[in-house]
């Protein structure tokens, strides 16, 4: 029943998106595409975020996305899903800015963020923290990972693409996408590590 | 299999991407070894963390801002052109330049009367019926140097009127307003009227443009007054021909 009932959600939200999609391309329709951006804002958001470790720079790039979006939804030829289009924009978007601006980005995140760090490394993950502190603890483990492993393990890991999928999104072949993956991944493993010695310390 | 290799392949064990063969292997590895099953039940949590973590929340600029940035985007005449406004300049004048080029072609296709015969077959028709261009050449002959040079040339319709004239007399039939090359070259430009059967226009032209001249094409109300010629009226072109 629960399926069932799940299978309807999903199947009328498609229609609803295709709609909204046919729509926008006919005419242009701007509220329609607020609606459509209204389904992906915070996913395409949390994913730019994760990567820049910036907000200021996360929300302009995100606008960005959702403008290139709107100026190219009559090429979107409905070969993958909306939400795979809009993400390879986003994707790119967030490697070309990378690319520009990477260091200065980082700089200006540190200078931001760093002085949280120490607050919530005090925290276990195994307490099941709520909300914020949950993102917060993601956020830092992935900010400690090192720039070309980051969006690979980002996609992978916590947006759930397949190795397939993000050889698609990134425009890099197979063989690196899952040695960055492995990489990222590996220091992820001795990042999660690091926080438990320190909450050994702590006595927790 | 080593610690070591037992550590690396967690992440692939937990996300189930591993072979049965190596599941199996770290599976006796994680009962037998207690160093390394503390470590994954500790990676363990840290992953399930990162799997379940919830979206970044949107900050509330995010939907003023892209309707801003929105915004910016149209121009108010363009509204539904926008698509095109997307290529580049250069690639638009191209068009602009290719489909002007085009619609002056079919048009002049258009014009009644004219047959498709190729240029060299009809020559001689043309000759005798232009007479007036032939005293246009006679003027130009010394060196025939004029004949190449940058000319402006203005047309003007007098279906009724068969009457053909030289030089300033005829000027009546051209709107003053339109010979702005004519005033600013005073010296340098000449003045030719020619007559032509409306049956001939085109191939008068085509024979203008052989001898050196660049035709401008017609306007929209020429072109008009053009169609509703018959064949046997008569054309009286006037050209103004400036070195």
């Amino acid at each position: 029943m629960k399926d069932d009932a799940q299978k309807v959600i999903e199947e009328v939200s498609r229609n609803y998106e295709n709609e909204l999609i046919k729509k926008i391309q006919k005419t242009g329709d701007r509220d329609a595409f607020f609606y459509l951006v209204k389904l992906y804002d915070a996913r395409i958001y949390s994913v730019v975020y994760r990567y820049l470790r910036h907000r200021e720079d996360a929300l302009e790039l995100s606008q960005d996305v959702f403008v290139q979006a709107y100026k190219k939804i009559k090429q979107y030829r409905w070969e993958a899903p909306f939400y795979f289009w809009l993400q390879r924009i986003a994707v790119n978007y967030s490697i070309n800015r990378m690319k520009k601006y990477g260091k200065d980005i980082i700089s200006r995140s540190f200078e931001i963020e760093g002085a949280n760090a120490a607050e919530t490394a005090a925290q276990s993950p195994e307490k099941e923290l709520e909300g914020e502190e949950h993102k917060k603890f993601v956020a830092e483990a992935l900010a400690k990972v090192s720039e070309p492993y980051r969006l690979p393990v980002i996609l992978k890991d916590i947006e759930g693409f397949s190795y397939e999928e993000i050889v698609k999104l990134t425009g890099l072949n197979i063989g690196t996408v899952k040695s960055r993956i492995s990489r990222g991944r590996e220091e992820l493993k001795s990042i999660f590590l690091q926080k438990k010695e320190r909450l050994k310390e702590y006595g927790m | 299999m080593e610690c070591k290799e037992i550590r690396e392949l967690f992440f692939e064990y937990r996300e189930d991407e591993l072979s049965a063969l190596k599941k199996e292997s770290i599976v006796k590895h994680l009962l037998l070894c207690g160093e390394c099953a503390r470590e994954f039940r500790a990676l363990s949590s840290s992953f399930r963390y990162l799997k379940s973590v919830p979206e970044e929340k949107l900050p509330e600029s995010f939907y003023p801002g892209l309707e801003k940035k929105l915004g910016g985007l149209r121009k108010p005449l363009f509204g539904r052109f926008m698509v095109y406004l997307n290529f580049q300049n250069t690639s638009v004048a191209v068009a602009g330049v290719l489909i002007g080029l085009l619609t002056g072609i079919l048009i002049s296709n258009y014009i009644p009367g004219v047959s498709l015969v190729p240029l060299a077959q009809v020559n001689k028709p043309i000759v005798q019926n232009k007479i007036e261009t032939k005293t246009a050449e006679k003027e130009k002959t010394p060196g025939g140097l004029l004949l190449r040079a940058g000319n402006i040339s203005r047309a003007g319709f007098d279906p009724g009127n068969s009457v053909s004239s030289f030089e300033g007399s005829s000027g009546g039939l051209i709107d003053p307003g339109l010979s702005l090359g004519g005033q600013s070259a005073l010296k340098l430009s000449k003045k030719y009227t020619v007559t032509v059967a409306a049956g001939k226009y085109e191939e008068a032209v085509k024979e203008l443009n052989r001898l050196g001249y660049i035709m401008k094409l017609p306007g929209k109300k020429e072109l008009a007054a053009i169609k509703n010629l018959k064949a046997s009226d008569i054309v009286t072109l006037e050209l103004e021909i400036a070195e």
